[in-house]
């Protein structure tokens, strides 16, 4: 083997440092594998870097995200920061990782751990988000949580008017994505209850089209909300904001179960922006291409129920959290740990045959 | 076990009969327009209705009474649809929405 | 000759068939116009039209040409042969025969530079007609070779008439090359020919049966005509006389009947509608095959339910056939049955309001848009108009979407409504951000008031200088709407709104040419993936290199757009009220604004 197709097989690189990337090398690098993590921005921790309190227990984010970072420290983890990789060329049987023109280093195994963005919702121009100040989305709504945002109404107002809306961006075949985003449901409950610790007299109305409790103890957070925190769900869809009394939104709604209109004034209205891919895989024959979204590009594609975390059509590129599709934490961490036994199997079937 | 006869009944049973097949008419219409399966009364067309603000016109209630056999009346509130089309620009299923008020509206009985 | 007289026998029994609704009351409009200078005109165009085909000319020179030198060349054998038999015979009458195979008859005339004018004549129009026939013959090889990317599929009737008439002219030509090879003479084509290929003594058997051949080709030809295509040559001439004595198309589908039997019936299968469809790759409604279908009378269901109506075909047909008008009334005919209520609408109570400048009428996408409105209302400010917002809280439909659904007649109620609602202000004009709106507000309403869209009404304030712009590094593309664009022939308000402010990026396929976005009333059974493919067409042409924004006029477009674009998809009131401000407004603008916020 000549000094160009020199690799580091052993090396795992892991693109991403947020919750997927972080565990994902801690549960590499425990079983002794050498692993670095790429990541685009200038701190690790992706979007928990913007959550306040997680649900369903309230643990804060910043507690879970110092404990991850911690234990990455403690393994040494090489970090590359500020580097946001775009093209991965095979190389042998590895990989060469790119920014642009500039070579970022090489690996045995690469996994995919960039995580999702937030559906923008100014595509949703009905409901007035970047138009309104009131207007919010649930990533807003968790930043004024964490103070880093102010309320958008009075602080003199001692009973806001609250509404949530499920599903902005999801299950919606016109916006491009027919999934489901999993969690904005158990989010705009939380969040509900949340704002009414903050303001007891407030009303908060959940506007959901199904409501998806799915995890353990979900149903039970949803329950405690209508009879211990009196927040109201209403089945059914928002058609426009407009503005209303004062700096108050006019809002309608359909109420299916009762099967009769409604409108109300709010003083906040919540988008739960739902989870879309961040980037668009483009598979060519030894190259991998990380570019912008298109319409209807879904999330990263892997082989099955069996070898979850490995993409379709390429020998040692895995994925591993939420690039795959929406995923709570408790999942994504869950994910990490048969994602790196995935890797650690790949990789020995490599040495079998030879080719380290 | 066969229901119980008495003879009388104090009024007439409001339950829909779902194990009655589909009327001829329903699966007409169903197979003009396949989207129409698609709905999941979400309610977003009702929200959104023009004629709604006047009339207890939606158009999700219009398929679960279609389903339901009560084609008259379906037919009678189609016609109150002005076609506006901005139920079907926000359908999150993408049913012809339009389309399928047309073809309704076909089901009540003949103007004399 | 046989076939030719069976030909203007059927002709003449399917158009008497047609015109039969006329018998019963005649127009009187009708009458007048047929013994005025409106004949005249109809002769023009059928000049214009039916021989040099210039309105194919205009739009593809090398299809144009083709069809003219067919039409043309045939038109000067036809006509050249009757001078040419009645100067060498002195008689002017004859048997219809007698022109066509004069050459048989007479081989070999003298009758000095005349003799020889007609002869070269005849061969000059025959070139023509060859020339065309091998152009045509091309199109079928290579259709690129004329610059056209799709052409009609034909027939089995259309492909067995079109072999007879590709074989009439060679097989003239290489009749009277042989005559005149073995008989002496000829014109600059047939004579060299003749001389060259036919002269030995050997082919003089062929020469009888080359004439049989040529005629019997010709005597077939005639005898299909009425059952193909070619029909349209006939039709056509007939209806350009029609529709220049004033006989319109009726609002209903009646395909047998009157005017939309001629519309029918004129259409050549030219092809030049399919490549202006957006959905060409995709669906085959376009209105060749749909007129087919009319004509065959089935599956034209589908195919008028399925059709964007977004007017490219219409804008591309080379006689004006009304086509749009056909496809709503095939609309309305399936949906015969509907009918609708409209008795649950509130009477609308006069208002009292001082005299406004504007009526703002935003209708049904009025509120899915507060970004537009918003923004349009800002820039009333800023050019000192007042105005009253009519549909602000509820909207009642223009009636529109009805219409474009082919159920035109029920929308009676809506127009009532809205035209009360409109005259019960006081304004000098009427502006509307739907050009859906805009198009049935002046076409239907019969309004007093004059009808704006925002792009006019805001380029007029332009020029009176009530607003001011300076063009700045910003680039926009910019999407004609279906319903501004073409229906309503507003291509250049917009364009100078936007080089007022910054700089306008030059498209594929723009103005009459623009592709529709997807989002069309007229479409009703089109599924939505079907829609989401057009719209990404139309977003390929769209998201030209450098353009930060794409902007468009219309509600329902831009909806449509900013769900599927990779760019940001604004209004063109939102993208004016903002960009190019001059200097000193542009920061009391920013005070009022900081203002606003404490």
């Amino acid at each position: 083997m000549n000094a160009s197709e020199y690799l580091p097989n052993d090396e795992v690189a892991i693109i991403g440092g947020g919750p997927a990337g972080m565990q994902t090398a801690l549960a590499l690098s425990e079983r002794g594998f050498s692993v670095r993590i790429y990541e685009q921005k200038e701190q690790l921790g992706g979007h928990l870097k913007g959550w306040h309190h997680l649900f369903p227990h309230g643990v804060a984010a910043s507690d879970l995200l110092g404990q991850l970072k911690e234990q990455v420290l403690a393994r040494a983890v090489p970090l590359h920061l500020g580097q946001s990789v775009d093209r991965l060329q095979k190389v042998g049987a590895g990989w060469a990782l790119w920014q642009g023109e500039r070579p970022l280093g090489r690996a045995g195994v690469v996994v995919l751990a960039n995580g999702f963005a937030l559906f923008d919702a100014r595509r949703k121009e009905e409901y007035g988000y970047g138009l309104y100040p009131s207007v919010l989305t649930a990533a807003d709504l968790e930043a004024v949580f964490r103070k880093e945002q102010p309320w958008p109404f009075g602080s003199d107002r001692m009973a806001p008017q609250v509404g949530f809306v499920h599903c902005v961006g999801s299950r919606d075949l016109k916006c491009g994505s027919p999934h489901c985003s999993k969690l904005c449901c158990v989010t705009a409950v939380k969040q509900a209850m949340a704002v009414k610790s903050l303001f007891p007299e407030a009303q908060v109305y959940c506007f959901y089209m199904d409501l998806r409790m799915h995890g353990l103890e979900y149903e039970e957070l949803y329950r405690k909300a209508q009879v211990d925190y009196g927040v109201r769900f209403i089945r059914g869809r928002l058609s426009e904001a407009a503005p209303g009394q004062g700096k108050r939104l006019h809002v309608k709604a359909e109420d299916t179960l009762q099967g009769r209109p409604l409108h109300l004034q709010l003083d906040m209205l919540v988008l739960m922006s739902g989870m879309v891919p961040a980037f668009l895989l483009e598979q060519q024959e030894r190259a991998v291409f990380l570019k912008e979204p298109v319409f209807g590009s879904g999330f990263v594609p892997v082989q099955g129920l069996l070898a979850a975390g490995s993409v379709v059509q390429q020998e040692g590129l895995f994925a591993s959290g939420a690039c795959k599709g929406p995923a709570t934490l408790p999942e994504v961490f869950a994910d990490a740990s048969a994602v790196a036994r995935e890797v650690e199997q790949y990789l020995k079937s490599l040495k079998a045959v030879g080719h380290a | 076990m066969p229901k119980p006869d008495f003879g009388f009944a104090f009024a007439p049973n409001r339950a829909l009969d779902l194990s009655a097949p589909l009327l001829p008419e329903v699966q007409v219409v169903l197979e003009a327009e396949p989207s129409i399966r698609a709905c999941m009364a979400c309610g977003q067309c009702a929200a959104v209705c023009t004629a709604g603000a006047f009339t207890p016109l939606a158009f999700y209630r219009l398929v679960l009474e279609l389903r339901g056999g009560d084609v008259a009346a379906v037919g009678e509130r189609a016609r109150h649809c002005m076609l506006c089309g901005k139920c079907q620009m926000t359908c999150p299923r993408g049913v012809n929405i339009r389309n399928a008020v047309l073809l309704m509206a076909a089901l009540a009985p003949p103007k004399p | 000759m046989l076939g030719f007289m069976f030909a203007l026998v059927v002709l003449l029994l399917r158009y008497l068939w047609w015109l039969r609704s006329l018998w019963r009351r005649p127009s009187s409009r009708l009458l007048s116009r047929m013994f005025s200078k409106h004949s005249l005109l109809a002769v023009r165009e059928i000049f214009a039209e039916g021989l040099l085909h210039l309105r194919i000319y205009k739009r593809n020179r090398r299809l144009g040409f083709m069809h003219m030198s067919l039409a043309l060349g045939w038109f000067m054998m036809i006509v050249g042969g009757k001078f040419e038999t009645w100067f060498h015979s002195g008689q002017f009458l004859h048997g219809t025969w007698y022109a066509v195979f004069f050459r048989y008859f007479e081989p070999q005339t003298a009758g000095g530079w005349a003799g020889r004018f007609w002869l070269h004549y005849m061969d000059l129009g025959l070139l023509l007609v060859l020339t065309g026939l091998t152009l045509a013959i091309m199109k079928r090889i290579r259709k690129r070779i004329l610059g056209i990317h799709s052409s009609t599929r034909h027939t089995l009737v259309n492909r067995v008439a079109l072999t007879f008439l590709w074989m009439i002219f060679p097989l003239r030509l290489v009749a009277e090359a042989l005559t005149f090879g073995q008989h002496g003479g000829g014109g600059f084509l047939t004579g060299s020919l003749g001389r060259c290929c036919f002269s030995s003594g050997m082919l003089a058997g062929l020469e009888l049966p080359l004439w049989w051949a040529y005629s019997l080709s010709l005597g077939a030809f005639f005898v299909v005509l009425p059952f193909s295509r070619y029909l349209h040559i006939p039709t056509e001439m007939a209806l350009i006389f029609l529709r220049h004595w004033g006989l319109r198309a009726a609002e209903d589908l009646q395909p047998e009947k009157a005017l939309q039997a001629f519309e029918i019936h004129a259409c050549s299968a030219c092809g030049l509608c399919l490549d202006v469809c957006p959905a060409i790759k995709d669906h085959p409604f376009q209105s060749a095959y749909f007129l087919r279908a009319l004509r065959s009378g089935k599956g034209w269901e589908s195919l008028a339910s399925t059709c964007l109506s977004c007017g490219a075909c219409e804008e591309a047909c080379p006689i004006n056939l009304g086509l749009e008008k056909l496809r709503t009334a095939a609309r309305g005919k399936i949906h015969e049955k509907h009918h609708a209520v409209y008795s649950y609408l509130p009477t609308v109570a006069p208002v009292e309001t001082s005299r406004v400048d504007v009526l703002l009428f935003t209708g049904c996408m009025g509120r899915m848009k507060p970004a537009t409105t918003k923004a349009l209302k800002d820039l009333f400010e800023e050019a000192g108009l007042t105005w009253v917002h009519l549909d602000e809280q509820e909207s009642i439909c223009c009636g529109r979407p009805l219409a474009l659904a082919g159920r035109a007649s029920e929308a009676g109620a809506l127009r009532e409504f809205n035209r009360n609602l409109i005259q019960g202000q006081q304004a000098r004009m009427l502006v509307t951000t739907c050009p859906i709106c805009l198009k049935q507000f002046r076409d239907d309403y019969g309004l007093e008031l004059p009808v704006y869209h925002h792009s006019e009404m805001l380029w007029y304030c332009l020029r009176a200088g009530r607003l001011k712009r300076e063009k700045g590094t910003a680039c926009f593309s910019y999407h004609d709407p279906c319903e501004l664009g073409r229906k309503s022939a507003c291509y250049q308000a917009p364009r100078e709104l936007l080089q007022s402010c910054g700089t306008l990026l030059p498209l594929e396929r723009e103005q009459a040419d623009a592709l529709c976005c997807g989002n069309s009333l007229g479409a009703l059974s089109l599924s939505l993936s079907e829609r989401q493919a057009l719209t990404s067409r139309t977003l390929k042409v769209l998201e030209v290199p450098g353009a930060a924004c794409v902007v468009t006029a219309c509600p329902l477009c831009q909806h449509n757009l900013a769900r599927q674009s990779r760019l940001p998809v604004r209004d063109l009131a939102e993208v004016l009220a903002v960009t190019g401000l001059p200097e000193q407004h542009g920061q009391r603008t920013a005070a009022l604004a900081a203002v606003q916020e404490l």
